[in-house]
């Protein structure tokens, strides 16, 4: 069985897609093999996971734009720890449409770079950008028989609100093109200020316009959560603090994943 | 597919991410289009005007248009007169546009010849030299 492929995005940034992927990809890593793919030029995930902020000298010429401009992930994955691998970006990836323009490449091109890899393992983590962009789409569009899915981010703001119908589109349009299997797993909250009285309306409004999305977690924001990108993972004394809300949603989201797995 | 979303676009205006999808799908055609009649391409050399500032590097793009062969005109005989000087007969064969980066010696010569000449001479020049070195090639027959 190939891996199974789950895509953090929104059109809005600030909504804790990185944060987000990299948590779900350190825990699903507790038990299997994860693979974490970083699609947003800012590098977040890459330096939340390998603790390297200065990503433009460090992964020079070693990111995921190589391997999509080469069609093989191989030479690029970087081991983070046991069953926990990264293929990292940099600002360079700005120039991935230049790229895919002049070679000729089509959307499916983050498929094909990672065919080579696809049974070495039980999960894909993909992070992308806020942004209608080849770097959002060429992950939507990435086909795995082991399944593939995304999860919309949503920060309970108006901004976000009404961005979740244009990344719906988004969806829609890969699945149609190119990824039939592709499946939205749910909306999941995080909320940057759980005592806003607007939030309980959003949670209505989103139940209203999109029944039974929403995951039953809910994401909130902690000091110790946003202080793991400092203090990392390993020895980190407030790490089950830090990661309270996640456990639940990453079992929530393998119940969703699993439901919907192909038969046969 | 991209005729299907090509009608449904008819019928209903696409949102931004069918625009962003049929714009893969519009490339993909051309290069259908480019295989299916297996035709040579020839691109123009957008030289710019260079008077102005004194970077030499000329930018390029790769885009391939077609060119139908009787488009194509000589004009070695123009050039050698429009070089050493002379008055030079104007001709306007039909080209193509595209970009590229040109060593600045080259293109200070360039400047320096066109100077003497029209509009459209640089793209001229440029044309002649790559017909010449691709004839030595044997790429194009000699014309």
């Amino acid at each position: 069985m190939t891996a199974t492929i789950v895509t953090f995005g929104i059109s809005k940034g600030g909504c804790s897609k990185s944060t987000s992927s990299g948590i779900t990809s350190y825990l699903l890593s507790q038990e299997e093999r994860v693979l974490a793919i970083d699609m947003d030029g800012q590098g977040n995930l890459t330096s939340f996971l390998t603790g390297e902020y200065d990503i433009c000298n460090v992964f020079e010429e070693k990111t995921v734009l190589e391997a999509i401009i080469e069609g093989d992930a191989r030479p690029y994955i970087i081991r983070i720890q046991e069953n926990l691998d990264l293929i990292p970006s940099n600002d360079f990836l700005a120039t991935l449409p230049r790229h895919m323009y002049s070679k000729g490449l089509k959307l499916n091109a983050l498929q094909k770079t990672l065919e080579p890899v696809m049974k070495d393992y039980d999960w894909i983590i993909i992070d992308t950008p806020p942004s209608l962009s080849e770097q959002t789409i060429l992950p939507l569009s990435t086909y795995s028989e082991g399944g593939s899915h995304v999860v919309i981010m949503f920060d309970g703001s108006m901004f976000a609100y009404y961005a979740i119908p244009k990344f719906i589109e988004m969806v829609e349009g890969a699945k149609e093109r190119y990824n039939p299997n592709l499946n939205t797993a749910g909306i999941l909250f995080s909320l940057i200020d759980s005592r806003a009285k607007e939030n309980e309306v959003m949670l209505e409004s989103i139940e209203e316009d999109h029944p039974n999305l929403k995951f039953d977690t809910i994401i909130k924001r902690k000091a110790s959560t946003r202080r793991l990108p400092i203090a990392g993972f390993d020895g980190n004394p407030e790490l089950k603090n830090a990661l309270e809300y996640y456990i639940p949603f990453v079992k929530e989201l393998k119940e969703r994943v699993e439901q919907k797995q192909p038969q046969g | 597919m991209s005729n299907k979303n090509n009608l449904k676009d008819k019928i209903k205006k696409p949102n931004a991410p069918q625009a962003f999808f049929n714009s893969y799908d519009t490339k993909e055609n051309v290069n259908d289009s480019n295989n299916n009649n297996n035709n040579e391409t020839i691109d123009e050399i957008n030289v710019k005007d260079n008077n102005t500032n004194n970077n030499k590097n000329i930018e390029i793009n790769n885009n391939k248009t077609y060119v139908n062969d009787n488009d194509v005109v000589d004009d070695n005989d123009y050039l050698r007169e429009l070089a050493a000087g002379k008055k030079a007969i104007k001709k306007k064969p039909k080209k193509v546009f595209t970009s590229f980066y040109m060593d600045p010696d080259l293109a200070a010569e360039v400047d320096k010849i066109a100077a003497r000449g029209e509009k459209g001479d640089k793209s001229r020049l440029i044309n002649q030299g790559i017909r010449s070195l691709l004839e030595e090639y044997g790429v194009i027959n000699k014309s």
